[in-house]
């Protein structure tokens, strides 16, 4: 086992190196920079502030000073937020973000899994077809739209939660739902689908020829084996989370780091999507780790095989 | 005794006839493979009607425009914000453009970007996944490994990446005299197509992999090599014409999966250029308005929406009809 | 010998595409305490419907449309899922085809074994465990302490299958049913099961059915046979009957097909073509089609079974031609 982690270990470096490569060259691909705005700048300002970010050098030896200022876990500075550095911006960002993503994520399991489970044992009766009617809307209406129509109809015709802004509780509400509205509606429809076919496996029969009553069968032989993929899918709905973010919290107005990230797509804000991006991927990458880690721990099958 | 009303004769237990015999051992002759898929498919009430929508909804994209009055660009003044009327089913929104128009051109371009993005995914996944699957080995495995990290990452960070970058180049790239053709369509549409199409693979990759590893082992790639059929020819010939199911049901599922990323795009301020409309752009400039202007919004959500929708349904019908294995 | 299990006129049928289609279309026999008999036929002709119908645990399409299960003089019709539960693994124990699926890869073999006896038994865990130690004990597992606390992915094919049966039989069932217990199984595996099995049968005294399409097997632990074919009974009797008098075509198409070295043949003779198709079941005899002796009416009904001598009989036109008179 230990091996096999170090293995994937190595595996995870390895792709974080690569993105770091790619999100480099194609963020330096781009034509124009921070420079080029509506009035051409003078030759010798332009000069100036290629000389400041290090983008003077050949395209090669930046690749290698920010390789080198990764691995210090330096990100540089903004290049439109004057005097901030990136590390500055996702330390203050992120754990807003983070905190809405957990909160998500806590929303999705503890109802999303029921929910695929109660289908499952009630195929093709109302209660099955309700909550996937449920799911298959959660799945083709796009997450702003969820967002919007909820803060619209909760908070500004209601007023039952506060509009905007991150400063409560109540303000996480809505945000979560909407960011969770997709993966919980996944998450019901996966766990269904295997529940269904678990159901139809041939110890599960073993267990009903035992004379185990069909709670037992259910809830014990059945559920450990249906909620393993969901384990898998962890790493893509902490991923899901937080693609949703960038939208979500530009919606609500939370200071999260998606609405930073998207702002400095818009203002071309190279070092600050280089930064995020890498930041992004590096996180993901440790949780999709964690995540095979857990999986390792829990599916006694994988044990043996390295 | 009796047997349905006649007596047991002699003549009964007359030995059956062989002829009689050899026509009943032959059982039926089975319906050919795409015919039996079409008959699952049709006796799918769900599957049929979302086909039917989906005809729908292309043909209203590509004819509706030709027979309004109003062009998608076309800013009637002193008509803004307009609540739905006769005139204007949709609205109009604060430029006094048609929202209905608007809606159906917004069709042709999401609809063109589900579709020409699903393409590129198909051609670059199937080569890729065949490949992969039938060289084996080492490459293979590498291959395969390219896919694991390339899947590590959400697909949205490349799609943004990819299209902030592409944008630029190709607005830059399409002002040279060679390229200004394209210039029509608008480099926001085309980074897009280019971006998405190059991003979604991998799901077909590993598809197609999964199937030419399990097909090649079979015995008609042995007979087709035995008549020296060469590798090329046999992944085109043989192989990959038997993962033509399991790609068009992930191509089903792929264009409304691009349309829904157009949608996040737009969001995100990488969508098409204006004044062009997608369902994406039309609902993601109402956001803003939505206290007021309601319909705005409703009308690309519920575009979006049905076709995810119907896509969907007929991906999941069309699946269930290919693997009669699923069938309840 | 009291009878033990008595099936009635038992009809299961099965809600498909084409509509309700009949699996086992009218059958009846007995089983005697500690009476081992062996159920014969291809795959589809019925065999493990019949099984599960008794053990009422047919796929939620199948149910039970017609007939009397009578199991140690309770009729089991009336018995609802609760009540199945007393008897399911207490009083009849069951063993399937594949002992590789047949077994819950998230838990411990321990666990699984235990958990059957903690439900049929009000004893305290520890000494449920002990019980299950001494059951892979006596199905020959080595290190059984130590085996209790792997996954079944840790133990080999034959191995899963002697841990099933340890678990089917601890509860001391009346009747053990094994479905096919040794077609998934290579060749020397499957005979140290079926000694195995045999075995047991003699230390416990209990009935066994045992299903299979091997003819050999049931020759092996048998004392009667049943064949079945397209959901009916074609032929019943005692194993000598059925190997050296077998009344009915399929039966001596069956024993054609099986290698033989004492007899000098040096050809076996396969059975031509398929077997039908319950979607569209023939009106005449199921066999027909493949019959070398079918006959004109063979095509056009049914026919009845009938007992020739005590206790050996079978459902052919070709019996009844000689004695029509008499009918």
């Amino acid at each position: 086992m230990a091996q096999y982690l170090v293995k994937r270990f190595a595996y995870s470096v390895l792709t974080l190196f690569i993105i770091i490569t790619i999100t480099f060259f194609l963020s330096h691909a781009i034509p124009g920079g921070v420079y080029t705005t509506e009035k051409p700048l003078p030759q010798s300002i332009v000069n100036n502030i290629k000389a400041k970010y290090g983008l003077d050098k050949p395209l090669f030896q930046q690749y290698l000073i920010q390789l080198n200022n990764i691995v210090h876990l330096d990100f540089g500075m903004s290049m439109v937020n004057e005097g901030r550095r990136v590390n500055d911006i996702i330390a203050q960002h992120f754990p807003k973000s983070a905190l809405l993503g957990s909160f998500s994520i806590l929303l999705c399991l503890i109802l999303g899994i029921p929910l695929g489970i109660l289908s499952a044992l009630k195929r093709d009766r109302w209660q099955d077809n309700v909550s996937m009617i449920i799911a298959t809307i959660g799945v083709t209406v796009p997450s702003f739209v969820v967002a919007t129509l909820t803060q619209y109809f909760i908070s500004v015709r209601l007023k039952w939660l506060p509009v905007m802004g991150f400063t409560s509780f109540k303000h996480m509400v809505l945000p979560a739902v909407a960011l969770s509205f997709f993966p919980l509606a996944f998450i019901a429809r996966l766990v269904r689908s295997n529940m269904v076919e678990v159901l139809e496996q041939d110890y599960i029969r073993t267990a009903r020829a035992k004379g185990l009553s069909r709670g037992v069968v259910v809830f014990k032989h059945a559920l450990k084996n249906s909620i393993m993929p969901v384990i898998t899918y962890l790493g893509m709905l902490i991923a899901t989370i937080l693609t949703g973010s960038f939208v979500i919290e530009k919606i609500f107005n939370i200071p999260g780091l998606g609405r930073f990230y998207v702002e400095s797509i818009s203002n071309r804000d190279y070092t600050t999507i280089m930064g995020i991006t890498v930041f992004y991927a590096a996180f993901l990458i440790l949780m999709n780790f964690v995540v095979d880690v857990v999986y390792v721990l829990i599916d006694p099958r994988i044990k043996l095989k390295q | 005794m009796q047997l349905a009303g006649m007596q047991l004769s002699d003549e009964l237990f007359m030995p059956l006839e062989k002829e009689q015999m050899d026509i009943k051992k032959t059982s039926e002759p089975g319906l050919t493979y795409w015919r039996d898929v079409w008959r699952r498919l049709k006796k799918n009430k769900v599957a049929m009607v979302s086909l039917g929508i989906i005809i729908l909804i292309f043909a209203l994209s590509i004819i509706g425009p030709l027979l309004s009055p109003y062009s998608y660009s076309d800013q009637l003044r002193g008509q803004e914000k307009q609540w739905p009327s006769w005139q204007h089913p949709m609205g109009t929104d604060s430029l006094g453009r048609d929202m209905l128009v608007r809606v159906l051109y917004g069709g042709r371009i999401s609809l063109s970007i589900g579709i020409v993005a699903s393409l590129i995914n198909i051609v670059i996944g199937v080569l890729y996944g065949g490949i992969s699957g039938y060289v084996g080995g080492k490459v293979d495995s590498i291959m395969m490994r390219i896919c694991d990290i390339i899947y590590s990452i959400p697909l949205m960070l490349y799609v943004i990446l990819l299209t902030v970058v592409l944008k630029p180049s190709l607005t830059s790239l399409f002002e040279l005299p060679l390229f200004s053709a394209f210039k029509s369509a608008g480099a926001g549409l085309i980074s897009i197509y280019i971006a998405i199409g190059i991003s979604y693979w991998i799901v077909t990759a590993r598809i197609v992999r999964g199937q030419i590893l399990s097909l090649k082992e079979q015995e008609y790639i042995t007979a087709a090599k035995a008549l020296g059929a060469g590798g090329p020819r046999i992944l085109l010939r043989h192989l990959i014409p038997n993962c033509i199911g399991p790609i068009i049901v992930t191509t089903m599922l792929q264009i409304p999966d691009a349309i829904f990323t157009e949608s996040f795009l737009s969001f995100v301020g990488l969508g098409v250029d204006a004044p062009v409309p997608s369902w994406g752009g039309l609902a993601s400039d109402a956001v803003g308005g939505i206290r007021s202007y309601f319909y705005l919004l409703l009308f690309p959500s519920l575009a979006i929406s049905i076709t995810m929708l119907v896509f969907n349904l007929f991906g999941d019908g069309l699946r269930n009809a290919l693997d009669p294995r699923i069938r309840k | 010998m009291g009878k033990l299990l008595e099936i009635k006129n038992l009809r299961t049928a099965f809600k498909t595409y084409a509509g309700e289609v009949c699996a086992v279309n009218g059958i009846s026999f007995c089983v005697s305490h500690g009476e081992a008999v062996g159920i014969v036929g291809e795959s589809g002709s019925g065999k493990s419907v019949t099984m599960l119908s008794v053990m009422k645990l047919l796929a939620d399409n199948g149910r039970m449309v017609d007939g009397d299960i009578l199991f140690d003089g309770v009729r089991l019709n009336d018995y609802d899922d609760r009540a199945m539960q007393n008897i399911r693994g207490k009083s009849i124990g069951m063993i399937f085809q594949d002992p590789m699926t047949s077994l819950n890869p998230v838990f411990t073999v321990g666990n699984q074994m235990v958990e059957a006896i903690l439900k049929h038994n009000r004893i305290p865990r520890q000494q449920a465990w002990q019980k299950a130690v001494d059951m892979l004990k006596l199905v020959g597992i080595p290190n059984a302490e130590g085996r209790m606390k792997q996954y079944p992915h840790e133990f080999s094919g034959g191995m899963r299958q002697r841990v099933m049966i340890a678990m089917a039989l601890s509860c001391e069932p009346k009747l053990l049913i094994a479905d096919e217990p040794t077609t998934a199984l290579d060749v020397t595996i499957q005979a140290q099961i079926i000694e195995l099995m045999k075995e047991l049968k003699n230390k416990i005294n209990m009935a066994i059915i045992l299903i299979t399409h091997d003819l050999g097997v049931v020759a092996d632990i048998c004392e009667r046979v049943i064949v079945m074919y397209g959901g009916i009974i074609v032929e019943q009797g005692k194993l000598d009957e059925i190997f050296y008098q077998p009344l009915h075509p399929y039966t001596v198409g069956l024993l054609n097909s099986i290698p033989r070295l004492n007899l000098g043949k040096n050809r076996l003779e396969p059975i031509e073509g398929q077997p039908p198709d319950m979607i569209h079941a023939p009106q005449g005899c199921p066999f027909v089609a493949r019959c070398p002796r079918a006959m004109k009416i063979c095509d056009m009904a049914k026919p009845e079974y009938v007992e020739p001598s005590e206790g050996h009989g079978a459902a052919c036109w070709l019996l009844l031609k000689g004695h029509r008179g008499e009918m």
